[in-house]
């Protein structure tokens, strides 16, 4: 298999005369209905989380409820509740063991900003997620309603089917 | 017989005579009494002889003109009002007898107190940090704390894919 980096070469040196964002089109859907993200509550959040993942909610509908135990199979992670200064590196390892193209939710307000954690003096507690690593969408709330964080999965399908990689120099 | 009454005769029957109950009607206390470090472990061991177990260990940074530790050991039965506390006044810069070998999960308590307010405890199997990331060189609790160092994860690490 050919890196990211060498298929984007290729797509440069072809583009005068292959139009590859149909592929990337199609590879986009194809990703965006079928998430895989990491089993990886952090907090209260996560309760809502495995709501959704229920029966009552049923994530299955929009393709994104097959959690993962490893991050090497997973392409999506939600972060779910407060995220202490202890855990933040070990987060950081996670992001870093998923192979990309990879997304992230910030699913509550820990993960947002450090929500009710966030005062001057702060010690235990990382002030949001994005200190660290990259969000791609953020659910708002304390914690969010399972309808909230289907709200923000399909935001993110949203975002994975207009993302062009490949076809943007053609 | 009351529970705190049996645990005044255990402690009676081991010549313990020196350290008279304050009784607490109202706070959900029942007793304390209180108790030089040095006595720890054998006020602990009285306890348990009396069916006491272990209940919670809290601390409390007494300012000037003490400047000293106060730890407080709640033990409790079932057949209630049965909590009784011990009170230790401990000079900062000395160590508390650890009592993970009177009651084990007096560990986890004893390791939370070093942990946030850096209370030495002689003889305890474990003493490294639970909560906060190991190697932190602050203790957040303590009344002289103010600000803390910035965390390498709050600031100087950029996010990027």
């Amino acid at each position: 298999m050919p890196t990211d980096r060498e298929l984007e070469l290729m797509a440069e040196d072809a583009a005068p005369w292959v139009r590859l964002a149909l592929v990337e089109d199609v590879l986009n859907l194809a990703r965006a209905n079928s998430l895989w993200p990491l089993t990886f509550g952090l907090a209260c959040c996560a309760i809502e989380m495995m709501a959704v993942g229920m029966a009552k909610y049923d994530l299955d509908r929009f393709g994104a409820a097959v959690f993962r135990p490893s991050p090497r199979q997973a392409d999506l992670m939600i972060l779910a509740g407060t995220i202490s200064r202890k855990m933040a590196p070990v987060i950081r390892t996670l992001w870093d063991q998923m192979p990309g193209p990879k997304w992230s939710i910030a699913m509550g307000g820990c993960t947002i900003s450090g929500g009710p954690f966030k005062y001057p003096g702060e010690y235990a507690i990382a002030e949001g997620a994005e200190k660290f690593m990259r969000v791609d969408v953020h659910i708002p709330g304390c914690p969010p309603r399972p309808e909230a964080l289907i709200a923000g999965i399909l935001k993110l399908e949203e975002k994975i089917k207009q993302g062009r990689r490949l076809g943007r120099t053609g | 017989m009351a529970a705190p009454a049996e645990l005044a005769a255990v402690l009676e029957s081991r010549g313990w005579t020196a350290a008279p109950a304050t009784a607490h009607p109202v706070s959900g206390v029942a007793e304390s009494r209180w108790v030089a470090p040095g006595h720890l472990v054998a006020a602990a061991e009285a306890a348990k002889e009396a069916g006491y177990f272990f209940e919670s260990m809290t601390c409390v940074d007494r300012l000037d003109p003490h400047g000293v530790f106060e730890l407080l050991y709640t033990f409790n039965r079932w057949d209630a009002p049965a909590r009784v506390a011990y009170r230790v006044w401990v000079p900062k810069d000395l160590a508390v007898p650890t009592l993970s070998g009177v009651y084990g999960i007096a560990a986890w308590n004893e390791r939370e107190a070093w942990e946030l307010f850096g209370v030495a405890f002689a003889g305890h199997p474990n003493l490294t940090w639970l909560l906060l990331p190991e190697g932190t060189g602050f203790r957040p609790l303590l009344k002289s704390f103010t600000q803390p160092p910035p965390s390498i994860y709050d600031d100087s690490l950029t996010a990027s894919p």
